[in-house]
């Protein structure tokens, strides 16, 4: 894993990938960067067991509340938000990476 | 905001008589009444003159006469005698609304007349089945708006803390629930294993031992709510389409009709495909019904004033999906129909 942590200026161009494989979740706010390894449920569950604390209410992707922006990379809906983030924004309690991802938390 | 091209029932039909009555529906006040011929009318229940609510007057035959100077009016609307004076005004009419008679409820049309289609009133299916029984249904008036009952009519969840001594069982709030989306509403179900029967159930259904239960929980625009319980022996469920002989279909249908933005009026009736003829176990439905239906009331009234004077902000929870969905859906729909 990565020791330093990754700039704004990183994290907008390509992310360094630590196996090819498994996407490279990076909470740029936090300095946490971590595997994606498909055993957590969401993106929001990913960052509660790396110590974050993100808000959230509903975790059913109807309320909102745990969107954040994304500074790379994209999301997979698992269930369809009830109304779409913006283009560059996601909500976490419902998607997964699609691929290397870099969330401002 | 209500949707307003949709047929929303006014009354039962045993409820509408040879007799003027008065009807709130969407904000608008109807007045109804049986013609002879056995035809109900639905009128705007507002003399054109000075606006005195028609349903202050009379019933003359098929005529309704203003209680205030004798204004009379057939049932398109029509003026058809100013007893004081000689020339009837060509533009003294009231509105008149398509009404309709369908399962045992009088409904009306509250958009535009010309678009108004009885094919489109919902239906009922095995509603003429010989072999289903049926309550004799109910109404109430529910002092909240109709969308918290909509809400109430789609979440699962509520069931094991509003109705403690009724439907309640336990294994009734531990299993995910499957939203699904159509363009006209939402249904929120699951089919839950190996239950010992619900007390209030037990005595209904047609076999013994556990059993395996759908909860189906539908809301089509713009307000029918449907409520379909399934019972079938243990090990026998999962599939609606190939249902065990021995499977107990229960199917409430509840109707909303919003009287104003503070008031709705709650239509209900309880159909199950066995015992048509039991008037006993009828009339404990429907009595069971009441007694339900009150236990949300109080619950949803509460809302309603809570709701409506917020200091702190609500917020959503997991069981909220089905209904917030159905909300998006319902708003689509009463956008449209602003803009066309």
């Amino acid at each position: 894993m990565s020791e330093n942590k990754p700039t704004q200026d990183d994290a907008r161009d390509e992310p360094p990938t630590i196996s090819g494989d498994v996407p490279l979740v990076t909470f740029s706010s936090s300095g946490i960067q971590v595997p994606w390894l498909g055993n957590h449920e969401s993106l929001l569950e990913l960052a509660e067991a790396n110590g974050l604390s993100p808000e959230f209410s509903c975790r059913a992707g109807v309320c909102n509340t745990c969107e954040c922006s994304i500074s790379s990379g994209d999301v997979s809906y698992l269930d369809e938000p009830l109304s779409m983030p913006e283009d560059g924004r996601a909500l976490i309690c419902c998607s997964i990476p699609d691929g290397d991802i870099t969330l401002d938390l | 905001m209500f949707l307003n091209s949709c047929w929303y029932i006014a009354a039962w039909s045993r409820d509408i008589e040879r007799a003027l009555v008065a009807r709130t529906m969407l904000a608008e006040n109807l007045v109804l009444y049986r013609q002879q011929d056995g035809a109900v009318v639905a009128l705007e229940d507002a003399c054109p003159h000075r606006k005195l609510p028609l349903s202050k007057g009379r019933l003359l035959g098929d005529i309704v006469e203003c209680g205030y100077h004798g204004l009379q009016f057939d049932c398109s609307g029509n003026c058809v005698l100013a007893p004081t004076q000689s020339r009837i005004p060509p533009q003294a009419s009231v509105r008149t609304y398509p009404a309709a008679e369908k399962y045992g409820f009088v409904w009306v049309w509250m958009g535009d007349p010309e678009h108004a289609d009885e094919s489109k009133i919902f239906e009922i299916p095995n509603f003429e089945n010989p072999a289903w029984g049926k309550t004799d249904g109910g109404v109430l008036e529910i002092d909240c708006h109709y969308l918290w009952v909509t809400d109430n009519l789609l979440d699962p969840s509520h069931v094991a803390w509003v109705h403690q001594s009724s439907f309640g069982a336990p294994g009734t709030d531990d299993t995910p629930l499957q939203i699904k989306t159509f363009d006209d509403g939402v249904v929120v179900s699951r089919w839950i294993s190996d239950q010992t029967l619900p007390p209030y159930y037990a005595p209904l259904v047609k076999f013994e031992g556990n059993c395996d239960r759908l909860q189906h929980y539908e809301v089509r625009v713009p307000s029918v709510c449907i409520n379909r319980s399934i019972f079938t022996p243990a090990g026998t469920g999962g599939q609606e389409s190939e249902l065990n002989d021995k499977a107990y279909v229960m199917v409430s249908y509840n109707f909303m009709t919003p009287i104003d933005e503070n008031t709705t009026t709650y239509y209900w009736l309880q159909h199950y495909n066995n015992d048509p003829h039991d008037t006993v176990i009828a009339k404990q439905l429907n009595d069971g019904a009441v007694i339900a239906f009150n236990e949300d009331r109080e619950i949803l009234e509460a809302v309603h004033t809570g709701m409506k004077n917020t200091t702190t902000p609500k917020l959503d929870l997991a069981l909220d999906a089905g209904s917030l969905r159905y909300r998006k859906i319902l708003d689509g729909a009463i956008a449209k129909e602003q803009v066309s």
